[in-house]
């Protein structure tokens, strides 16, 4: 049989692990990291670069290097996150026809389920050189607050890269997996995620193998790139003040100065002082230019308390949302390589008047409760299951716009239920559908995810058809629903595909394509 | 023959010996300072086949696949007038990474990149890893 | 809907089909089946929906739906195979009873050019804008001006910011594509067209890393691009170097397609007239060189336009 791994598809980074004799390893790449980052290049001459490479030229070939494609996946393009990252981004995001956005490097309009299956199919790899064996079934994280949609294009990003995904989890409920939170009894867990690109808080509860996600919030611009880039204006400001020299429009000074800010941060984590060396950095008219900073841990700190405390207001709110006082909270968990920061640490200690649970790394510890969950999904024994909420609240347009819930947010999956409509005019021949999935009460507010018409209802007045509209949430939290008109027994019943998802005929249509690549680049090799 | 062919015929003729001699540089100072700076499309394109060729010949003594590394200490290295794109090269030496990609990664032109390189190799600042 | 109806919707020109209430095809008029490549009896009680892609299919039902409760007509803009159309979907009505729907698909052309036209205009403020901004920055010197300069800056920022929506509004009305007398990226004209003849021969680009944008029609210049390149493929030259590069003088492109051989000259090619009228067109000047101890280049040299939008 062969092995299942876990992948924490991230927004900067992403990790890979697998249970080896009921212990999770997670796998280091041939560059002999852990984590990956979510990178994914086209070169000057069309080389295809993934990660560590694709990292390397970030800024010298910016507008060919698409990062953060997880802030984009699943959305439609004129979605406000879509439109700060087309500002922010030197990559070009376009409309794609689906009212999509696609993100265009090297001549060529990806998916978004397309680029994260770059990343997918590098960790594929990753796990199968280290087990010398093929993988083609997966479990993949999703933040808690991804919708159906997010989570159908993750499922599709996973069928392009060759991994049939058996389960997405919840990134706060893969890390509680992780840290063992499994016993029976209550606990309410905090779970702070500061990773490279986003900030995540969750407040759990735990209770006799079920988890709650009773709140959650953050911000999905606002991470470790945040503290990087202040080290960076930092050592441009000092460069400038010493040497007379601004380093800004240098793309290949900014690329050295972006790595080394973030060498010199992870630095100052386990030291109180780190020296910043770039040699040849600038040309002057005398000769070369080197630059040399040193940088203490005050200095960090100073440059992004800011930051952190925005981390702590995002926090405040969402433990006022769960009901909850931060003294009711048992246990806090940190995820993100950004949490290693002792300023961090000290915050979120500060504010909840207790340390952090210890134990596992923080980069790594999502991917090892994906991990987990595979190989509980392969064991007869389901005794390390925890079971998942719908994040957000299932429902239909009604007649005057409003949003008629089905299924309330917070409810264990899987789950179906069902509900009775009717028509609203008389002789009415058919109805739509229209699938939301959100908390406002009108339905225009909440997020579409597809609609369907069922017709040939047979001629009456309005008000007596029943049409019984059922609800299907599986344990990904993908959604299916289905429509039966009672006197006819016609029935209609679609798995959700809202406009921004691909068809099966586009994602083979991608998949021949990248295997058609695959062959020229190894001819290419040769 | 055109005038600019004629011309051009005459530094292809010495480009080529440079090279045959093994002497890249001296054929790239030949090529660029014949070449009007684009003002004459013949001379242009003869200069772009010369490039091509040069490249041809970095490529034939150290192929893209090989790897490079720094062969002095880094303070050593510092006493060098090295232009910036140079250093930022260097920087990427690591004895592990092929040519073909530290030239990818810099996102310097393709052409550029290798004749920094070589010229790295040629004053002992950057050596093949055998 | 009888025979004479049917017979006066053939001729028009206008894409037109008919659904049954249920939001199935019944019939539609040859222009319809030419636009959607489907013939009468594919199209018999097929959805609606199947024929509409994308965006346009959950508008088509949407308003399929509307209508046929007895709401009134649904007009809405559709882009369907590379053209924009308004779609106007209206019941068949016996007495009250909706018996079938009619959808129109007219194509809208003119508001487009208008738009398109529009958008052109746009540049021409935007460059003089920039030209100021420009000039009032090279006059803004010494220290206590930092302040004055920050503005400026700030307000260049926000003037690319214009520009870029400009551009990407262009892309939107020409559907993604180039517009004609827009600005390309000949770089990434160059990198499709050599990955579409990597899988036959080997093609190998060498370019600066940031050119300027040229004006033209950038899905014709790599067209004409691929055909130069195939013909020297199917002529023999199974290795090519593509170059781009901005001479000394700034004011061309010099984009190159440099036919690797040694030994003999390359055979005379002359490449097709639709390639040179294209390559006219972009302005372009082409010059061929051949070498028996080096290969052959086709130089192209484009010209650059004045303001640069990198």
């Amino acid at each position: 049989m062969s092995r299942v791994i876990g992948i924490d598809l991230g927004t900067t980074n992403s990790c890979v692990a697998v249970l080896e004799n009921g212990q999770p390893t997670v796998i280091s790449n041939a560059g002999g990291y852990k984590t990956t980052p979510s990178m994914f290049a086209i070169t000057q001459d069309g080389k295809r670069l993934v990660g560590h490479l694709a990292k390397r030229q970030a800024i010298t070939n910016s507008k060919h290097t698409v990062y953060a494609c997880k802030r984009l996946i699943g959305r439609r393009f004129d979605a406000p996150e879509v439109q700060k990252s087309i500002d922010l981004s030197p990559y070009d995001i376009v409309r794609g026809p689906n009212d999509d956005p696609r993100i265009e490097i090297g001549g060529k309009a990806f998916t978004c389920p397309e680029v994260s299956a770059t990343i997918l199919r590098e960790m594929k790899r990753v796990a199968e050189e280290y087990l010398g064996e093929p993988v083609s079934e997966a479990v993949i994280t999703v933040p808690a607050y991804f919708n159906d949609t997010q989570r159908q294009c993750t499922k599709d990003a996973g069928k392009i890269a060759g991994l049939e995904v058996l389960r997405i989890i919840n990134e706060p409920t893969a890390a509680a997996l992780a840290y063992g939170f499994n016993r029976p009894g209550e606990e309410r867990v905090a779970v702070y995620d500061l990773g490279g690109g986003t900030f995540d808080i969750s407040i759990l509860e735990m209770s006799d193998g079920v988890l709650e996600v009773l709140a959650t919030s953050g911000d999905t611009f606002l991470g470790g790139e945040d503290f990087d880039r202040r080290v960076v204006q930092h050592l441009l400001d000092t460069f400038r003040e010493s040497e007379g020299i601004d380093l800004r429009a240098d793309p290949m000074a900014l690329q050295r100065l972006k790595d080394a800010a973030e060498k010199a941060k992870c630095d100052l984590s386990a030291r109180e002082q780190t020296e910043v060396n770039l040699p040849f950095i600038a040309s002057g008219d005398d000769g070369p230019r080197h630059l040399s900073i040193e940088i203490s841990r005050d200095t960090l700190e100073r440059l992004v308390e800011d930051v952190v405390s925005a981390t702590l207001k995002t926090v405040e709110v969402c433990v006022k949302d769960s009901g909850l006082q931060p003294g009711d909270i048992d246990q806090v968990v940190l995820v993100g390589g950004q949490t290693r920061m002792p300023l961090v640490q000290s915050k979120v200690a500060e504010y909840f008047g207790r340390r952090a649970h210890k134990g596992v790394n923080p980069d790594e510890v999502v991917a090892v409760g994906a991990a987990i969950q595979a190989e509980s999904l392969l064991s007869d024994e389901d005794s390390v299951l925890l079971l998942d909420v719908t994040p957000l609240s299932l429902g239909i347009a009604t007649f005057g716009g409003h949003f008629a819930r089905l299924i309330e947010r917070n409810t264990t999956v899987p789950v179906r239920k069902g509900h009775i409509f009717t028509t609203t005019r008389d002789n009415q021949s058919a109805v739509k559908i229209r699938v939301l999935q959100g908390e406002a009460d009108a339905a225009a507010e909440n997020d579409l995810l597809g609609e369907f018409v069922l017709t040939g209802i047979r001629p009456a007045r309005k008000g007596e058809p029943e049409i019984d509209v059922s609800f299907d949430i599986d344990a990904n939290g993908i959604v299916s629903v289905s429509a039966r008109d009672l006197a006819t027994g016609k029935e209609q019943s679609i798995t959700v595909n809202a406009t921004g998802t691909l068809s099966d005929e586009e994602i083979q249509q991608i998949i021949e394509d990248q295997e058609l690549y695959e062959v020229a680049l190894k001819e290419g090799e040769e | 023959m055109s005038a600019p062919a004629a011309r051009a015929e005459t530094w292809v003729l010495e480009a080529l010996q440079s090279l045959e001699k093994g002497n890249p540089e001296e054929a790239l100072e030949l090529v660029e300072s014949c070449a009007d700076g684009g003002a004459d499309l013949t001379l242009e394109g003869y200069r772009e086949l010369l490039r091509c060729r040069v490249l041809d010949h970095y490529r034939s003594r150290v192929p893209d696949s090989a790897c490079l590394r720094r062969s002095m200490e880094p303070e050593k290295i510092m006493q060098f007038n090295l232009p910036a794109s140079a250093g930022f090269l260097v920087t990427m030496l690591d004895g592990e990474t092929a040519i073909g990609d530290v030239v990818a990664l810099s996102g310097m032109e393709t052409f550029e990149a290798h004749r920094i390189l070589h010229r790295l190799i040629g004053a002992g600042i950057a050596e093949v890893v055998s | 809907m009888n025979g004479m109806e049917r017979t006066l919707l053939s001729f028009l020109d206008t894409p037109v089909v008919i659904g049954d209430p249920g939001g199935c095809a019944v019939w539609a008029n040859p222009a319809f089946e030419t636009l959607f490549e489907v013939s009468g009896d594919d199209l018999q009680e097929r959805p609606l929906a199947e024929l509409f892609a994308g965006g346009g299919r959950e508008r088509i039902l949407h308003a399929v739906a509307m209508v046929s409760e007895g709401g009134e007509n649904q007009r809405f803009r559709l882009r369907e195979r590379g053209s924009d159309f308004e779609a106007v979907v209206s019941a068949i009505e016996v007495g009250s009873e909706c018996v079938g729907v009619v959808i129109l698909l007219k194509e809208t052309l003119e508001q487009l050019e208008r738009l398109c036209s529009l958008q052109r205009q746009l540049r021409e403020p935007i460059d003089e804008i920039e030209i100021v901004l420009d000039s009032l920055l090279e006059q803004t010197g010494g220290r206590r001006s930092e302040e004055h300069r920050g503005r400026i800056e700030d307000a260049m920022r926000s003037l690319e910011r214009i520009r870029k929506w400009s551009g990407e509004l262009g892309d939107l009305l020409s559907g993604g594509g180039s517009m004609p007398d827009e600005r390309f990226d000949a770089l990434s004209c160059l990198r499709r067209a050599m990955n579409r003849s990597a899988e036959v021969a080997m093609v190998e680009l060498l370019a600066q890393p940031s050119l300027p944008a040229i004006e033209g029609d950038g899905g014709r210049f790599e067209w004409a691009l691929s055909r130069m390149i195939e013909e020297r493929i199917n002529a023999g030259a199974a290795r090519l170097v593509l170059g781009a590069r901005l001479p000394e003088t700034g004011d061309t492109l010099l984009v190159s397609i440099n036919e690797i051989a040694e030994g003999e000259p390359p055979g005379a090619l002359a490449d097709p007239p639709d390639v040179r009228q294209v390559l006219g067109d972009l302005g372009a000047q082409v010059v061929s060189v051949a070498d028996p101890r080096l290969g052959r280049s086709t130089l192209l040299s484009l010209p650059v336009p004045e303001r640069r939008n990198a």
